[in-house]
């Protein structure tokens, strides 16, 4: 119950670049209407899509904890982590 | 007569959002008869929050704001509960923090300090709202996916339930909703945002005693 997942560190920069382009097109897909909140002080607290897609292609902060979570959600998918929560 | 203490700043979106989707707890807690500090907006302040602490000593704290790990803010992110300098203030309270990674450090210094326990997120906490709801928060189909299981551990701990039992409806109420998030019955912006769900749920936390009850 308590057990910390932690983000792992992406340091190769050809994988974060691929990481980019893929999080960056799982993005674009998204709905517009969609504003993000992460409060993440003293940080811009509120993102529109299109500056997610910023961030992300900035590779800021943000950014990596944007790529993060969609890598994180990727990686239970295709482990089959998921499917331990259906 | 049990006593709960709500900081719930309201300076942008995100804590708008936490402001109105607080307003249920803290009406459960009136109708249970609990005591109320309800350190709302610009109240939300750490001259305030200190105070109350330690003239009413609270016996459940809903803390609502911007964070990291070591430290969480309320208006205007002013600094109101921070680790190594006044964490101390929690001890014998149940806490629940609704605040990006407040509980990897701050959660557990809070629990060695004396707070019976600490729950929260030990990493960024994502928000989705949908732009069409945002003067209707409270309405916003998305933004309930990711809060009313936030809710749902406030009204169990409220109830007397245990923090380990109320951990657990939460957990799975959370489970509860990313599964709908991922089903065919969701709407295309709550599909959007599965795996943001995913990655609150992964950061939910608890520290302290799983036994504890507020009475």
């Amino acid at each position: 119950m308590n057990e910390i997942k932690n983000t792992q560190k992406i340091t190769n920069k050809d994988t974060l670049e691929e990481m980019k382009i893929l999080v960056i097109e799982r993005i674009n897909a998204t709905s517009p209407n969609l504003r993000m909140h992460v409060g993440i002080a003293p940080n811009k607290p509120s993102y529109t899509r299109e500056e997610l897609i910023a961030n992300v292609k900035a590779g800021n902060e943000i950014g990596m904890q944007i790529i993060n979570a969609q890598i994180e959600y990727l990686k239970a998918m295709a482990s089959g982590e998921i499917y331990k929560l259906l | 007569m049990a006593s709960l203490l709500v900081t719930r700043p309201r300076h942008d979106n995100l804590t708008t959002y936490l402001y109105y989707w607080a307003d249920a707890v803290v009406t459960l807690a009136k109708e249970k008869d609990f005591k109320i500090y309800d350190l709302a907006g610009d109240k939300a302040i750490q001259k305030e929050f200190i105070s109350y602490m330690k003239k009413r000593k609270p016996d459940l704290l809903f803390l609502n704001g911007h964070g990291n790990e070591n430290t969480l803010g309320g208006h205007d992110d002013d600094p109101i509960l921070i680790n190594g300098i006044n964490h101390t203030v929690t001890a014998s309270a149940i806490v629940y923090a609704i605040s990006c990674s407040c509980a990897s450090n701050l959660g557990p210094a809070c629990v060695s300090a004396g707070a019976k326990a600490f729950v929260g997120y030990n990493r960024p906490y994502f928000l989705f709202t949908d732009d069409s709801s945002s003067t209707h928060p409270l309405n916003d189909s998305v933004a309930k996916l990711f809060l009313e299981p936030s809710n749902l551990l406030m009204t169990a701990l409220i109830k007397g339930k245990s923090v380990g039992d109320a951990y657990g409806k939460s957990r799975e109420n959370l489970i509860k909703k990313f599964r709908y998030a991922i089903s065919s019955q969701a709407t295309q912006d709550q599909r959007d945002v599965a795996p943001n769900l995913y990655f609150n749920l992964q950061s939910f936390v608890v520290h302290g005693d799983l036994d504890a009850t507020v009475y």
